[in-house]
């Protein structure tokens, strides 16, 4: 099920973006991240991190892309690879 | 994974010292890291099942560990967790890999405090204690002050610290648990080397052992200890409560703490693995407090910060037979990793506390934790939070821990962090400029 308080009509890249930095701050307690930002350096741990991404999986209805929350950790990156998989199962382009 | 990558078990439970993503960078193009986790873990960790298993490739094991671990066909083994310890040694011996130690069960305390003796590497006195009457026994052998503590694991909790036969008459009605203790000698305390007053009596040693030759990574001081109040059996839980890279020890000192680990090491027949020892250090001398067989908690990602290799990249290849590559840290400020603990364990967090607040602390450059207003302070390990610290030197990271401490405690108020008598331990050295009112310390 998607998040019904992203506005319809928004790029899969801006929804991704706006869901996973939502998440992202929620979890880290912060405001304004960077994209260059690490998760893990920024105090994320695994237990943070999996409520993240059941999170933004639910909001998005994605399957989300572990591989690069625990290899990249960049806000950047996980944005990017969520936009990708959102692209994907909506038969857009990211 | 590729299939021609050699296959590194890791036994993993929750709390060990490399966590999830540190195992996936560290096999990253190396080996294919096969998660090897019990069922009983498996079934109360869901998430970390899952998050593994999308990551790498996981087994879940039952009771028959060597029969079980010999079936997944892996070309070494490692674990970073106390837990597994025993078990692990068990396989690498069974299964011929590498990390095997010549001598049974050197982590078990009493075993290792007697190899320790017998080698020369310590003086501290031990006896086995499993029931009131032996506890009188062992007093009687070892002398007091001694602490009680159990035989395996490194918790720090369970233990008594006897300092008189009112502390020996009084144990029998304090403690549940008689199995499996331990009675030492407390070795004696004093102040740190240095002279700094904020800097505890003991340190860490790093150390990649490859093939029997030691090579020391890293040398952590710490900062004071802080013991838990109240009654029941956590009484007297130690916490510790901070890391500092690097050490600030005389030469002779350092030089020392080196020697003795790589003979307390030799002594316990470690050949290849990475270690963590801790020892109580003073102008005197040094003496082992206790060898672990297995990375120190939080130290590996220090290290990195500072310039240092990888230390769980070493185990990996150290359990696969490689020798590793290692490099000590190289930058020159310090690195503190501080965790300011609550001075009661028990009920909830009564303060409001947000993770912006303690960012914004004088030399914070990570919040790694913040106890969450209405959890169980056993939630952070009964720390209120976590943070890393970078000063620019020596003698500017003490006021800048006693100011991060300070602040936490009042953001804390509610929990009672300002009377904890930790806080005192963290005193200024005398003239020294305070960070916190502009004034110096007597």
């Amino acid at each position: 099920m998607q998040d019904k308080h992203i506005p319809v009509g928004r790029t899969v890249v801006d929804r991704a973006t706006a869901v996973v930095t939502e998440e992202w701050c929620r979890a880290l307690d912060m405001t304004d991240p960077s994209p260059d930002d690490d998760f893990f350096q920024a105090g994320g741990n695994s237990l943070l991190i999996a409520t993240m991404i059941d999170r933004v999986e639910q909001r998005l209805g994605i399957l989300f892309p572990v591989e690069v929350a625990f290899i990249d950790g960049t806000l950047g990156a996980m944005t990017e690879a969520c936009a990708e998989r959102l692209a994907t199962a909506e038969g857009t382009t990211a | 994974m590729s299939g021609t990558l050699p296959r590194l078990g890791v036994l993993h439970a929750p709390h060990a010292a490399a966590n999830l993503r540190d195992l996936v960078l560290a096999g990253r193009d190396r080996c294919e890291v096969v998660l090897v986790v019990r069922r009983e873990v498996a079934a109360a960790e869901p998430d970390m099942v899952r998050l593994g298993r999308a990551l790498t490739t996981v087994e879940v094991i039952g009771d028959d560990v060597p029969r079980e671990l010999a079936a997944l066909g892996l070309d070494g083994l490692v674990t970073f967790h106390d837990a597994e310890l025993e078990a692990y040694d068990a396989a690498v011996r069974d299964l011929g890999l590498p990390g095997a130690t010549e001598v049974d069960h050197p982590w078990d305390k009493l075993v290792q405090r007697r190899l320790l003796n017998a080698a020369g590497v310590s003086t501290v006195r031990s006896a086995p204690v499993d029931s009131p009457e032996g506890l009188v026994a062992a007093a009687a052998e070892v002398g007091l002050p001694a602490v009680l503590k159990p035989r395996r694991g490194t918790a720090s909790t369970d233990l008594s610290f006897l300092t008189g036969p009112a502390d020996l008459e009084a144990e029998p009605g304090r403690r549940e648990n008689w199995s499996g203790l331990v009675l030492e000698q407390m070795i004696e305390r004093a102040a740190h080397p240095s002279g700094r007053r904020w800097l505890a009596d003991y340190v860490s040693v790093e150390t990649v052992t490859h093939q029997g030759e030691h090579t020391h990574v890293a040398v952590f001081d710490k900062t004071p200890l802080a013991v838990a109040g109240g009654d029941g059996p956590c009484r007297h839980a130690v916490r510790e409560t901070g890391d500092v890279l690097p050490a600030q020890l005389p030469p002779h000192v350092y030089e020392a703490v080196l020697a003795t680990t790589s003979a307390a090491l030799d002594a316990l027949t470690v050949r290849d693995r990475v270690s963590h020892t801790e020892l109580r250090v003073s102008q005197d001398g040094v003496e082992v407090i206790e060898v672990n067989g297995r990375l120190g908690g939080e130290v590996a990602g220090m290290i990195g910060m500072m310039g240092g290799s990888g230390l769980v990249r070493a185990a990996f290849d150290l359990a696969l037979g490689r020798r590793p590559e290692v490099a000590a840290p190289t930058r020159p400020d310090v690195l503190i990793s501080l965790y300011v603990p609550f001075p009661e364990r028990s009920g909830p967090v009564r303060a409001t506390v947000t993770r912006t607040q303690v960012r914004e602390l004088p030399g914070v450059v990570r919040v790694d934790e913040v106890a969450r207003h209405g959890a169980a302070r056993a939630d952070t390990a009964f720390h209120a939070v976590k943070v890393l610290i970078i000063a620019p030197d020596a003698d500017a990271a003490g006021p800048l821990v006693r100011t991060v401490a300070t602040r936490v405690a009042r953001l804390f108020e509610a929990d009672g962090l300002g009377a904890d008598p930790w806080l005192d331990q963290l005193a200024g050295d005398p003239g020294e400029p305070s960070a916190e009112t502009g004034g110096t310390t007597t």
